[in-house]
């Protein structure tokens, strides 16, 4: 039998209290669109749920100093309107056109897309590229893990049960960019996502890059493999790309039996992916469609 | 016929889409009952078993638990399958209908137990504390593998996987294949196919006063009230179905569903119950589009005359019998395609598996066939150097040329004309080599026949009635289960039209078995055709009562009267007539009958020889074409779908709208099966059980679809109208594949479905993953 | 077995009180209570049927922990069609444009047109197919949604209704 409790955290103060007080028992709710599918499979029981989505503290987006800060709350639909977004990082801004379907990026937050902890999780791959700061509180203090060291395995973070994400900051980066290949336009679950952050040079030489990627591995993932063999080739030297193709390899370990797509497959696409990624972060291009 | 239409043809709206728009409607899950209990199903764990015993005590025991039945509660638990025919065909065609398990275990669809409780939650926990003693068996997964000698047998109850073996033949097939000049041969295999409505199978049943065993359950066969009657040994006057509409069925809410699972509730607890499927429930037990293995052989002459079609069809059938020898004889009609072919031979079997059951999908076994012949058709053209829609053009059936079985269709036959309407609009402009974005476009044109109305052995027949109002308004009554097609609504616009009043005058009460008349299924693209041709002719009798009564009052024979703008009236003189209400009032009080019902019936035929089937199987044909126009990724194999055009000769339209709507809905239906569309079967296992891994189109990701709709009169249904639900839907899949085809170049990898990117992207780098 | 949880909203207009299992969605709520029009086609987000307006917008219900809506406002199709006079005529554009078959994701759809032209949604096919993507629909083949949807946005465009 289904077997939850509810509270309702007003607060910051509240909801950290909360977690501490219940611990591994607590089951942060906020948008929602993750925990009810978690809690209609089974796959949690016997837990407090806590409402964090009226804390208003938690939302938003705007620049604090340098960096830009965006709230753990703060919904997906929110990103993909935001200039701020759209001009400082391209990447999380290409990635919330494409999550799930419009209605749900009403709901779903980019905290909530974090702490999942999907491989395939849209936001991710982005964040990671912007090697932003995943901001969190408890009732011992506030702390800051870089994210790309956060993810521990399938649905795991090095955020600790009593811990609760507040918010994201980052350094603006217009040069980066997102590519993702679902089965569909919306409504998608990613077969595999690539994010890009990459400058060049006046003759168009990659001076810089960091690749994160999706739905390849148990955890989104960093492909260091990739940016070595990045540097320095030339963005629209289709032929330089070959040493990525395959260094791009060792970066990833795709789930075999896949209901989405083949090891081969994803292996396939991966170089593709990062190849258009790196392509577009270069140039600074958010628009919609993969130019091949 | 009627030469100045008035309603026939408007997009007038339907008596229900106000209601549906605003949310009013109610289907099947949406009705409560004081004291009522929910009900469940436990599946099998395993596709293939021996079940050994089950014991239900804990799950009686649970508090809120009342009732927990297994095959031995059940009255008459095996029974002939019958899908609301009025005659026993016999024959092979009916097979065995169980309703929980005994014996071996066929699927993972199988119920195993049924349980009834206070809450849904309740009803799970009763089924996990249901002990199965299962003792689990290798099962078989193929159907070419079950017809083998020494394969493992599905069932306990037959001797053969074998379903049913049947064959046309015509000409002398292997003498023609020396006069070909060209001769290509193919391997195709489609996918299960799902039907997806958006609303899951579900109703409620309960106990009326008089002990009457009374379903809430929407279904496109009513029929199926006898059944549940024979399953629980009463007579069929104690199973009622008032029923509701269906939030969608296309064949799938054919067979039945939760009818006797509810019957055999309410009378263990004397209480209401509902039972509603989860999707996940949905996906992995009701019955797919059959999966089947098509192996074709076509040869031409050099200038592209077809001489020789030889094809053979081996069908997955599932666990059980179900409808799979009815969609036999259509895959079979139909595998030789819609072009003039001497020589054929088509042999098709059918075989039981330890997959989930595979029964009717819109369209009932002509897609697969029609995937297939279309894939051949593009390839032969390939071959002889000419273009794929000019070979099309040169074998092409016309008016008077016989099917394979020398059943010349009497139905007009546009296909020559819808072609040539599709090719325009298809290359209207000069396919470019490739989109600004860099990839590769490619187009393709698909041409298809399908049957509209049932199997004429089946001795269909339909049954409308209609009773004047004294106020002029008029009730239509008729057990049309409405799927959403607007099948009732059209009802009323055709005895609005003859009786010469406003659609909104003619009301319908529809789908009760007991209080409507018995108009047959939903299916078979069968009820405007047959209820349509009933409705027709009860308002003619109707409007016979009316004008005699006019002209008795007004003093002119009835020849010289019409009927229209709520009048009777000379047709010389309009302004000597009597109101509608008149008339009626007339007719009442010199006692005429206000009330009537008329039957229709469809030809009829014997069963046929199934080692040599002749003649006619079907009353008539509707033909359509779809042209689509397709962008490759060349890196990544993904494709989209740029252009569909999709023609039909809908003989003629009754509902603009309506028919719009199907001819859009249809292409939309299946343009994603030949790619996406996949359950994922694997060992029985349904892998792809959910709306994120079963991926069926958003409107992200399908173009406006452009309709060419012909009316060229020549149909059987009324005003020469067709049936188009189910034609809609065909020949979208090969037009889809074989743009595909056009744009990467090469027919590897596109003939086994799904034809995922993976396969698209390797077979334009030339790897060959389909053998 | 979960906690009931008390909670106060408004659901098309109406002020109510819900007792709740903890864990109950919204969509389970409002149909409890016979807010029917929102159906339940998937329960998982993947259909978009239940779609409803949370303060304004469009959410899946199946997705909205109905606890957590205490003191906020629900708006179904069918209250909007009665309250909304943009609502209402969306809704009777999906009568003349044809564009309801069976009528199951109806409602859904129609919330979703609803929201898109409340927050400013231009007549623009491509949009309008971008944002009905959360729901799925399997008669129609989708183009009378989108015509009823486009035909009302022209409406508003020309002035001839007010957003």
């Amino acid at each position: 039998m289904k077997n939850f409790a509810f509270v309702n955290a007003r607060s910051l103060e509240e909801a950290v209290g909360h977690l501490a007080a219940l611990g591994p028992q607590a089951y942060v709710v906020a948008g929602a669109t993750n925990v009810m599918v978690d809690i209609r499979d089974g796959k949690r029981n016997d837990k407090t749920l806590v409402n964090i989505r009226g804390i208003d503290a938690l939302r938003g987006i705007r620049m604090e100093g340098a960096l830009v800060w965006v709230g753990a709350l703060t919904t997906i639909a929110e990103i993909g309107a935001s200039e701020l977004i759209k001009g400082h990082a391209p990447a999380l801004y290409m990635a919330a056109q494409v999550f799930a379907d419009p209605t749900t990026r009403n709901s779903a937050t980019i905290g909530g897309n974090l702490i999942k902890a999907s491989a395939g999780g849209d936001t991710l791959p982005p964040l990671m590229v912007m090697e932003a700061d995943v901001h969190v509180k408890s009732a011992r203090g506030e702390r800051a893990l870089p994210i790309c060291d956060i993810f521990t395995g399938l649905g795991k973070t090095r955020v600790e049960p009593d811990e609760l994400v507040t918010h994201f900051t980052f350094a603006p980066q217009p040069h980066t960019a997102f590519m993702k290949m679902g089965q569909r336009k919306s409504m998608a679950i990613s077969v595999c996502t690539a994010a890009a952050y990459a400058t060049v040079d006046g003759e168009g030489r990659v001076t810089d890059c960091r690749i994160a990627l999706g739905a390849v591995a148990s955890t989104p993932v960093r492909a260091s493999a990739a940016e070595k063999a990045l540097l320095g080739i030339k963005v629209d030297d289709e032929g330089a790309y070959e040493a990525m193709y395959g260094a791009v390899q060792g970066d990833i370990n795709p789930r075999p039996h896949s209901v989405r797509a083949s090891v081969e497959y994803r292996r396939q696409i991966v170089p593709v992916l990062v190849k258009r990624a790196v392509r577009r972060a270069a140039l600074g291009d958010c628009g919609p469609r993969v130019q091949p | 016929m009627k030469k100045n239409l008035k309603l026939i043809g408007n997009p007038v709206p339907r008596h229900d889409a106000l209601a549906k728009a605003k949310g009013e409607q109610l289907y099947s899950d949406d009705w409560v009952m004081p004291n009522m209990l929910y009900g469940k199903v436990l599946r099998s764990k395993y596709p293939a078993a021996i079940l050994r015993g089950i014991d239900t005590s804990k799950a009686e025991a649970l508090p809120g638990v009342h009732a927990v039945l297994t095959a031995k509660d059940v009255p008459h638990n095996e029974d002939i399958s019958k899908f609301g025919q009025m005659r026993d065909v016999g024959g092979g065609f009916e097979g065995l209908y169980k309703v929980l398990a005994t014996g071996k275990i066929r699927s993972k669809s199988e119920a195993i137990a049924l349980v009834a409780a206070e809450t849904e939650e309740l009803c799970e926990e009763a089924c996990k504390l249901i002990e199965v003693d299962y003792e689990p068996t290798e099962g078989v997964y193929d159907p070419r593998e079950a017809l083998k000698d020494g394969a493992y047998l599905v069932s306990s109850e037959d001797a053969s996987n074998r379903i049913m073996r049947s064959k046309i033949e015509c000409g002398d097939i292997d003498a023609a294949w020396a006069q070909c000049d060209a001769i290509v041969e193919g391997d195709y295999f489609t996918t299960p196919h799902e039907h997806a409505y958006i609303e899951t199978e579900g109703g409620m049943g309960w106990l009326d006063e008089n002990g009457v065993i009374t379903l809430r359950v929407g279904v496109q066969v009513l029929e199926h009230y006898r059944t549940v009657a024979k399953i629980m040994g009463l007579q069929h006057t104690k199973v009622r179905n008032m029923s509701v509409p269906m939030g969608g069925g296309f064949g799938g809410k054919e067979d039945i569903t939760v009818e006797t699972y509810l019957a055999l509730l309410v009378t263990k607890t004397r209480r209401p119950v509902k039972m509603i499927w989860s999707r996940e429930e949905s996906l992995e037990t009701h019955a797919k589009r059959h999966p089947e293995y098509l192996h074709y052989k076509t040869g031409a002459t050099k200038d592209g005359k077809i001489l020789a079609q030889e094809v053979s069809i081996v069908m997955d059938g599932g666990s059980y019998t179900y409808l799979t020898p009815w969609v036999q004889m259509y895959s079979t009609y139909a595998a030789a395609g819609p072009y003039n072919t001497p020589n054929v031979s088509i042999v098709s079997e059918s075989a039981f598996t330890n997959n989930t059951f595979s029964s009717a999908n819109r369209g009932f076994g002509g897609p697969q066939v029609n995937f297939a012949h279309e894939r051949q058709m593009d390839k032969l053209a390939q071959k002889l150097g000419l273009s794929p829609v000019e070979l099309r053009r040169r074998n092409l059936m016309h008016n008077g040329d016989p099917l394979p079985t020398g059943f010349i269709p009497q139905g007009h036959n546009a296909l020559p004309e819808l072609l040539e309407k599709v090719d325009k609009a298809l290359n209207a402009s000069p396919k470019p080599e490739r989109l600004p974005d860099g990839r590769k476009v490619g187009r393709s044109i698909a041409c298809a026949h399908t049957v509209y109305g049932r199997l004429t052995f089946m001795h269909d027949s339909s049954r409308v009635s209609i009773r004047l109002e004294l106020d002029g308004s008029v009730t239509l009554r008729a057990g049309v289960p409405d799927l959403g097609g607007g099948q009732a609504s059209s009802l009323c616009q055709i005895v609005a039209e003859e009786l010469g009043l406003d659609i909104t005058d003619v009301h319908p009460y529809i789908m009760d078995t007991h209080l409507t008349p018995l108009s047959g299924t939903t299916t078979a693209t069968r009820q405007l055709y047959m209820s349509g041709n009933a409705a027709l002719k009860c308002a003619g009798v109707m409007k016979g009562r009316l004008m005699e009564t006019a002209s008795g009052i007004l003093g002119y024979p009835v020849s010289n009267l019409a009927m229209g703008d709520h009048k009777i009236y000379l047709v010389n003189d309009p302004a000597v007539n009597i109101p509608f209400v008149k008339a009626v009032a007339n007719l009442s009080n010199d006692g005429g009958e206000l009330e009537t019902i008329t039957q229709f019936n469809a030809p009829f035929t014997e069963v046929p020889d199934l080692s040599n089937i002749k003649g006619q199987l079907n009353p008539d044909l509707t033909y359509t074409c779809h042209g689509v126009e397709v962008a490759v990724d060349e890196e990544t194999g993904e494709f989209e779908i740029l252009r569909i055009i999709a023609a039909i000769d809908a003989g003629k339209m009754i509902n603009k709208n309506s028919c719009e709507g199907q001819v859009e809905g249809g292409a939309i239906y299946h343009v994603f099966w030949p790619t996406h569309e996949d359950l994922k079967w694997e060992k029985g296992i349904t892998r792809a059980n959910s709306f994120s891994t079963y991926i069926m189109p958003t409107a992200a990701d399908v173009p406006d679809v452009e309709t060419i709709i012909l009316e060229s009169g020549g149909g059987l249904g009324p005003y020469g109208a067709k049936g188009v639900g189910e034609p809609s839907d065909n020949s979208i899949a090969p037009a889809v594949v074989n743009a595909i085809r056009d744009a990467i170049g090469t027919d590897l990898n596109l003939n086994l479905m799904p034809v995922t990117p993976e396969k698209i992207l390797n077979a334009i780098r030339g790897v060959d993953m389909e053998h | 077995m979960s906690e009931k949880v008390k909670i106060r909203l408004k659901v098309n207009g109406e002020d109510v009180t819900y007792e709740v299992d903890a864990h109950m969605s919204l969509m389970r709520a409002l149909r409890e209570h016979y807010v029917w029009d929102v159906k339940c086609g998937c329960e998982v987000g993947e259909c978009g049927t239940c779609t409803v307006l949370l303060d304004g917008q469009a959410v899946k219900s199946c997705l909205t922990l109905a606890a957590a809506c205490d003191g906020h406002e629900v708006w179904t199709n069918k209250g909007l069609g009665y309250r909304d006079p943009l609502t209402a005529r969306l809704q009777e554009a999906f009568v003349e444009c044809g564009s309801v078959q069976c009528g199951f994701c109806t409602p859904g759809m129609i919330v979703a047109g609803a929201a898109y032209l409340k927050h400013g949604g231009k007549a623009d096919r491509a949009a309008i197919k971008n944002i009905i993507s959360g729901n799925l629909c399997r008669c129609t083949g989708y183009v009378k949604i989108v015509d009823a949807i486009y035909l009302v946005a022209k409406e508003i465009e020309e002035g001839r209704l007010t957003a």
